[in-house]
């Protein structure tokens, strides 16, 4: 077995993080607010209407309420200013995917380590004309890559540019590294 | 040994009933006695009845499992096409299985004792996917099996080896474990803790019966003993059920890896081991994704340890006992890192390794300190006594206290294109891979973590995540970078693109 040692200067690699990103759809945020309230509403509905004033005072049942509602708008204005950050970029060689308001996520995927592409839309993303991508890789779940809040002329661009590049790689077997090879 | 595979159909060996309803029993056994003892129901069971028709029902439980096991093998059959793997079973539904030489992750032969005069082997092979799918020949000659093997992880077809199997394989040991490394790996093994788990719901009816003989036993000395000097008697108890747990993981140790050995052949890798049950690994050296190099708390005091290699579609983390990880048991300090040069001989698990961020102490405390918190709520909850609370006072100190251990386990260096993560608490577990092993990389900042100018580096490869906690910033990102151009440029280009000419 030979292997190299090479220095390798670091200042003069490729960057991932000096790369300019391409936000996701404009019309993700007002989606993500929606789909927050859909998931806070119902809570703040049984709060209001259950009877609770026969074992719990007014005032607490309204503080309750307050407390439910407080954290369902909370919820959808962080959905809404996390919607803005997310954004997403493709290289010759990878895809780069940024997410996260607290914690922020830089994910990047090289398109080699890629085995299967697929888009997928929910009732709710198709109203607001919205896909998402999710790239699968052989590290399991972990691995895997979703880019929500596409638009799907873009979400179906980029699937079929990742399918011809896995389709080039798998009819080309030999021109990739042998440890490249996920299944080799 | 080898011998040819038939072309057709082929059934399992006739013993593999034998094997078929053993195992069907000892499972029944496993998924139901536990049930029966925890809740002193299979005392009540047998009062109630009264033992002979137990005995009875016994009896036509067996009968009906010799029966399912017969015609499981006479449903069962299997063929090998070219470098596919053909299994046909199911007791009332029948479900084919296609398995080609490609997609094989893992191969392993068992061979229980009671198999072992009849030479037939439980061939199973695995497979990588979300959760790790397994294909199984309960129960086949050893030299099918061998050959079967041979065709399927070299992924050439039978008719090419031809003669290569006819020969005996160069075969080179690289690793014998002894009597007293294996009596170290059971003592220095964290199985203790498991097998105390396991005995948990035990310890309720033994309490039981135990309290309806204190009557009977009366006015003995040991009685007298533990009335004067509870706390004495406590101590002894509590060191005795120590010792025996530690006499049990011992035994666990020799027999599971009776008579460890690990050979090369070729690119692959071939471990046999086990007492009563024979289990033979092969690791296929392509495979293979990390490796890491294990010291449990007792292991550090005991100077041993074990390596895991792992594959693709890598199993959590808690399965390194389940016997399906290809794991070195019994290592002296020196010999583990010394043996996981076999595997990448640049690999230096030895040497200094880098601190992460001081802040990541208190990082960790904060963590520890709200779980202690928690636990401490909930029995002083469960309790009803709250001056339980005032054990609060302690979790600052030790959730300090344990976030310094952390702190003080966490290491990392990247040293020939290898990159060396190390983690623990009073324990190390020190994960080693080349960055060209990498699916994915992630940099990952939480709002304390941008404050700090830190960030955690998530490195993904097939056999799960590799994280790197609260590193540099800009260093977390040059680290990513170098990843990415071991997995994405060509080989040979690196110097080219890492600006050297």
């Amino acid at each position: 077995m030979t292997w190299r040692n090479d220095p390798v200067d670091v200042n003069s690699l490729p960057a991932f993080e000096r790369v300019a990103l391409t936000p996701v759809s404009a019309r993700f945020v007002p989606y993500r607010i929606i789909a927050a309230l859909g998931f806070w509403g119902p809570f703040t509905l049984i709060v209001a209407l259950t009877p609770l004033w026969a074992t719990v005072p007014l005032p607490a049942h309204a503080a309750l309420l307050a407390g439910v509602l407080l954290v369902g708008t909370a919820a959808a204005v962080l959905s809404a200013l996390e919607a803005r950050r997310r954004a997403f970029a493709l290289r010759d060689e990878d895809l780069i995917h940024q997410a996260g308001l607290v914690v922020q996520r830089t994910t990047v995927l090289p398109v080699c380590r890629i085995q299967h592409v697929e888009t997928a839309s929910g009732p709710l993303e198709r109203a607001f004309g919205l896909m998402r991508l999710t790239c699968f890789t052989a590290g399991g779940t972990s691995g895997d890559l979703v880019l929500a809040g596409l638009r799907p002329e873009t979400a179906e661009a980029l699937r079929q540019h990742l399918l011809e590049r896995i389709r080039a790689r798998d009819d080309a077997p030999a021109a990739s590294p042998p440890e490249d090879d996920p299944l080799g | 040994m080898v011998e040819a595979v038939e072309a057709g159909w082929q059934r399992l060996s006739p013993w593999s009933v034998v094997f078929l309803f053993v195992r069907g029993v000892l499972q029944f056994v496993r998924e139901n006695v536990p049930v029966l003892l925890g809740a002193g129901a299979g005392v009540a069971v047998i009062e109630r009845i009264g033992a002979t028709e137990v005995l009875l029902g016994l009896a036509a439980l067996l009968l009906v499992a010799a029966l399912l096991s017969l015609v499981y093998y006479r449903r069962f059959r299997f063929r090998l096409d070219d470098d596919v793997l053909l299994v046909q079973k199911g007791l009332f539904e029948r479900t084919e299985l296609k398995l080609s030489a490609g997609r094989i992750q893992h191969i392993s032969l068992e061979q229980p004792a009671y198999m072992r005069p009849f030479d037939i082997v439980r061939f199973s092979a695995a497979t990588p996917g979300g959760v790790t799918t397994e294909l199984e020949l309960p129960g086949i000659r050893r030299g099918l099996a061998e050959s079967l093997r041979q065709a399927l992880s070299s992924g050439r077809s039978l008719a090419e080896q031809g003669s290569a199997a006819a020969g005996t394989p160069s075969a080179e040991v690289v690793f014998r474990l002894g009597a007293r490394g294996l009596t170290l790996h059971g003592l220095a093994s964290n199985s203790v803790y498991l097998l105390a788990a396991f005995l948990a719901p035990v310890l309720q009816p033994l309490e039981r019966l135990a309290r309806q003989h204190l009557d009977t036993l009366g006015d003995s000395v040991w009685v007298r003993m533990v009335v004067e000097a509870p706390w004495l008697a406590g101590s002894a108890i509590l060191a005795g059920l120590i010792a025996l747990l530690m006499l049990v993981s011992v035994v666990v140790a020799w027999l599971r890896f009776h008579g460890f050995t690990l050979v090369t052949d070729g690119d692959r890798y071939v471990q046999r081991s086990g007492l009563l049950n024979r289990q033979e690994q092969v690791l296929s050296a392509r495979k293979l994704q990390s490796v890491e190099w294990v010291q449990t708390a007792l292991g550090r005091l005991l100077g041993r340890g074990y390596l895991v290699c792992r594959q693709y579609g890598g199993l959590p983390r808690a399965a390194d006992h389940a016997g399906h990880s290809f794991l070195i048991p019994g290592l002296a300090v020196t010999e583990g890192p010394a043996l996981a040069r076999a595997f990448w001989p640049p690999l230096a698990l030895e040497g200094a390794y880098a601190r992460v961020h001081p802040r990541y102490r208190r990082a960790m405390a904060v963590r520890f300190g709200l779980a202690l918190l928690v636990i401490v709520g909930v029995v002083a909850a469960s309790a009803a006594q709250p001056w339980w609370l005032l054990a609060a006072v302690a979790v600052p100190p030790l959730a300090w206290g344990l976030g310094h251990l952390r702190w003080l386990a966490v290491g990392w260096r990247v040293q020939h294109d290898y990159a060396f993560i190390r983690t623990g608490l009073l324990g190390r577990r020190t994960s080693a891979f080349p960055l060209a092993n990498a699916q994915a990389v992630r940099v990952q900042q939480s709002w304390f973590q941008r404050r700090w100018g830190v960030a955690t580096l998530q490195i993904t490869l097939a056999s799960g995540p590799e994280r790197l906690p609260w590193i540099d910033h800009a260093e977390a990102s040059a680290l990513a970078n170098r990843t990415l151009l071991h997995v994405e440029a060509p080989p040979g280009d690196h110097a080219v693109q890492s600006g050297r000419e």
